[in-house]
């Protein structure tokens, strides 16, 4: 039987535009602590875009089931890329990634996966843009 | 259910890390949590929750816990926030 302790938990793919994955990595473990199974693929000018594709999806394949993508932009080339190369894979990504999604991306996937997961990470991204305003009272 | 009340004792208030800490204790916990604060709830197990409820210095705040290993998960986070939630 499978001990729960040693379940893998979903893996989490960063991928951008040049080094903000790889800084929201940093980021995230100031305030969350180490943890595994996240990795960063910075795609940057001059790269070969194909080559970046098939090497996103082997990441992702490689990861556990029920793992998730989650991109800078929505249609720009890294998502670009993993739609080119996602026709043989079940994928789960988010669009619009940021400090807040990522923390709670770390926190949910030790209770969900897929697309439950996908949900509650981007539940909390839209939870994570505020106004300042509302912060003050300027009655 | 149960309930109790604990007054932060973090000079920052729960800021990110403190908030974090606090989160990841919650989701080991099968339980429902919240924390209570002038009336309002939020969820224990939502940092973007936890940092919403602005909980500063010396301010009250009720956790809440129901369900399966409510007892222990109030434990846990009561001592937690009564030792600083690893930033003092």
């Amino acid at each position: 039987m499978e001990n729960e302790m040693e379940k893998k938990l979903p893996g989490i793919l960063i991928l951008s535009h040049g080094s903000l994955c790889e800084g929201l990595i940093g980021s995230a473990k100031m305030i969350y602590g180490d943890f595994d199974g996240v990795k960063a693929m910075p795609f940057y000018d001059g790269s070969d875009i194909r080559a970046y594709g098939e090497a996103a999806m082997r990441v992702y394949g490689e990861m556990p089931e029920g793992s998730i993508i989650l991109f800078d932009l929505f249609c720009g080339t890294p998502f670009n890329q993993v739609m080119e190369h996602c026709a043989q894979t079940r994928i789960y990504g988010l669009c619009g990634v940021n400090l807040p999604m990522l923390i709670e991306a770390l926190n949910f996937r030790e209770n969900l996966s897929g697309q439950e997961l996908v949900e509650a990470v981007a539940q909390s991204g839209k939870e994570s843009l505020v106004d300042v305003k509302t912060f003050f009272d300027f009655s | 259910m149960k309930s109790r009340e604990v007054t932060i004792v973090n000079k920052m208030g729960i800021h990110a890390r403190p908030a974090s800490v606090f989160v990841r204790t919650a989701m080991k916990y099968p339980c429902e949590i919240y924390i209570e604060k002038n009336g309002r709830k939020f969820s224990s197990k939502s940092m973007m929750k936890v940092l919403s409820a602005g909980v500063k210095y010396g301010e009250s705040i009720r956790i809440i816990t129901d369900g399966q290993g409510e007892d222990e998960a109030l434990e846990a986070l009561a001592s937690a926030v009564e030792s600083g939630l690893g930033d003092l």
